[in-house]
């Protein structure tokens, strides 16, 4: 189990953050709201794009994953 | 586009000028900005004859590219105090290029109780009209009675009866393109009630019998880069997502993140969250012949707004957007879209703004009034203000008065004027937005989120707010902001400049126009008396955590960095 933005997600250790944007891509209502431009924080720390596919995720690891906005 | 007519509202005269020189390569914001320095004394009353309602198109307008039709309303702000510019899309702006009218002044002051519509002729000659019939009404009445008149095609700008009662949340609503009902709003910053004072209950325009040419330095290189844009705005991943439920997605991240505002900013997350989220808006949206995709004004390609009709298959409202259901949904503790639609509507009907009338009403049940949660209650509240109770023209001078009046402690506004739809504690350089903007609390003055930042940290949230300021100054002379992500870049915004006004336009010169706009907006806000202590949010959003610990941490002397370019 994992947290993503404050809430838990079931997870496969290991699995990166990589991974983790590509499932967001592939839930209709996550990826409506991500508009495919983020910016990742695991536990506080930022990862940069380069990182995503280096960067596993384990049990406890808390992450956010902010989209860029627009809201009228 | 070069029209300017200016209106004397004491004399009843209409002078017939053209854009001067120096304003030619201004619009929407940016022109709004340069004319109130150089017209307006910042000390006036906003109620009075000094104050003037200027109405006004982008740099874009005339031209084919698309959404540049927006239409800008400025003036000394009735609800802050300081300079405001709103704009909106619906189908004024096109209509008045169509004309090549650049900008309308409303000016001086009535001495009689005379009321009067601006009608603008098919030849594009301007008369003053008697309103009399139609004082009273308010946006949606007003509105069919117009197009009853003169065709289904007018353009119409209004103020609903709270401009006209002079509430300081007032709305300037327009007809928006796809649904022909008043339901787009110049909704910030009480503007509607400064067209009450000048007693002009509208300007109805006409479609131009001739069409405008705008006068492109160079067609080909236009056309050329008009092509790309539209290209790259069509292939664009947000402009599917815009298309699907509009603004309402940003609900399904907020509310993660507890940046939606729950039961007057308490920071916490909102339990019901799902009821509000895009999936339950696409679900709701369908039902009784509603649609999504569709465009506000004439030519739009993202097409981000929606018409929401009853069960019973009646039109409803149009345009529902993230703010509004925030707003008046989450921030009142209610989760029911077709409450939140109901407010919507009675808010665009009686013109005043939903992110103002959301806070209000939310303020009011934390000082008991109603229960949160309580949707017939909120439309209770709204109902007093549509008639004329003497609680309801309370609630229309805004939530800080209401705040004010019933004693509540937690009042969410910034220079009079209550923020929007994001936590300042969880995206925390909006909360250096909403501070330092001239604007009040206004979340479309820069938002904030961007790659490479923490949006829950301090760090880096003064620059990237400086930065996003100047950008939304720039955007708001321009176009919709919903096509501006395709279109501010180093490739296409300068060869847009220099294939319509001439010369090798860089992306540098044309931020400058942002920047410029700022510091136009900072000294008239100055001279009109603010000072840095009005740079600042509210009290509980240093003192409370919100449900994921956070604080607004970011102090007003580091705030006061950010004018430091
Ligand atoms: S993108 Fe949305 S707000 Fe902008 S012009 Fe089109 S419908 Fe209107």
């Amino acid at each position: 189990m994992i947290k993503v933005n404050y809430h838990e997600l079931v997870w496969e250790d290991g699995k990166t953050v990589e991974d983790l944007l590509q499932l967001i891509k592939e839930d209709r209502q996550l990826r409506l709201l991500t508009h495919d431009t983020y910016t990742v924080i695991v536990n506080n720390e930022l990862i940069l794009p380069q990182d995503y596919a280096k960067t596993p995720l384990r049990t406890g690891d808390e992450v956010r994953v902010y989209p860029v906005m627009a809201g009228g | 586009m070069s029209i300017v007519y200016r209106v004397n509202t004491t004399t009843k005269e209409i002078t017939h000028e053209e854009l001067k020189e120096e304003y030619r390569l201004l619009g929407g914001r940016s022109l709004i900005a340069r004319v109130l320095t150089d017209e307006v004394n910042p000390q006036c009353d906003p109620l009075g004859a000094g104050n003037k309602l200027i109405l006004c198109t982008t740099l874009l307008a005339g031209t084919t590219l698309p959404m540049a039709h927006r239409l800008s309303v400025g003036g000394k702000s009735p609800l802050t105090g300081g300079i405001k510019e709103a704009n909106s899309g619906g189908t004024a702006a096109s209509m008045l290029a169509r004309h090549g009218i650049k900008m309308i002044i409303l000016e001086g002051l009535p001495q009689t109780n005379d009321w009067h519509i601006l009608h603008i002729q098919k030849d594009g000659t301007p008369e003053l009209m008697d309103a009399v019939d139609y004082l009273g009404l308010n946006n949606y009445d007003f509105a069919a009675k117009m197009q009853e008149r003169f065709g289904k095609d007018v353009g119409v700008i209004s103020i609903g009866v709270a401009g006209e009662r002079g509430y300081r949340n007032s709305t300037v609503q327009l007809i928006d393109a796809s649904t022909g009902y008043p339901s787009r709003a110049a909704a910030r910053g009480g503007l509607g009630a400064l067209m009450g004072a000048k007693k002009i209950k509208a300007v109805v325009i006409e479609k131009a019998a001739n069409r405008y040419n705008f006068p492109y330095a160079d067609k080909e290189r236009y056309e050329a880069v008009r092509k790309k844009y539209i290209q790259r705005v069509l292939s664009s991943p947000r402009t599917e997502s815009m298309q699907k439920t509009g603004t309402i997605s940003m609900i399904d991240f907020t509310s993660t993140v507890a940046a939606l505002p729950v039961r007057n900013f308490s920071g916490q997350f909102f339990e019901q969250a799902e009821a509000i989220k895009s999936k339950a808006f696409v679900e709701r949206a369908f039902v009784g012949g509603g649609k999504n995709k569709e465009g506000c004004q004439p030519g739009c390609i993202v097409r981000c707004s929606n018409r929401f009709h009853t069960k019973d298959g009646e039109y409803l409202t149009s345009g529902l957007e993230y703010e509004t259901v925030a707003l008046c949904g989450s921030n009142c503790g209610i989760a029911d879209l077709d409450v939140i639609a109901r407010l919507d509507r009675m808010c665009d009907d009686l013109g005043v703004d939903t992110i103002e009338t959301g806070a209000t009403i939310a303020v009011c049940m934390e000082a008991g009034k109603v229960p949160f949660g309580d949707g017939e209650g909120a439309i209770a509240l709204l109902q007093e203000m549509m008639d004329g109770t003497e609680f309801g023209r309370l609630m229309g001078q805004g939530t800080e008065a209401v705040g004010k009046a019933l004693g509540v402690k937690r009042i969410p506004t910034v220079k009079g004027q209550a923020l929007p739809a994001y936590d300042p504690r969880n995206i925390k350089g909006l909360g250096v937005t909403y501070s330092t903007s001239a604007m009040g609390a206004d979340h479309t003055a820069g938002m904030t989120l961007g790659p490479g930042i923490d949006p829950s940290k301090k760090d880096f949230q003064v620059e990237k707010s400086r930065q996003s300021q100047m950008g939304a100054a720039v955007t708001d002379s321009f176009t919709c902001s919903f096509g501006w992500g395709e279109l501010n870049n180093d490739e296409i915004l300068p060869e847009v400049m220099s294939s319509l006004y001439g010369g090798e336009w860089t992306f540098e010169q044309i931020m400058n126009i942002g920047k410029e706009t700022i510091k136009l907006e900072r000294a008239f806000n100055k001279a009109a008396g603010f000072t840095g202590d009005d740079d600042c949010l509210p009290t509980f959003f240093y003192t409370e955590a919100s449900a994921t610990g956070t604080v607004f941490d970011i102090s007003p002397e580091e705030m006061q960095e950010i004018f430091n370019y």
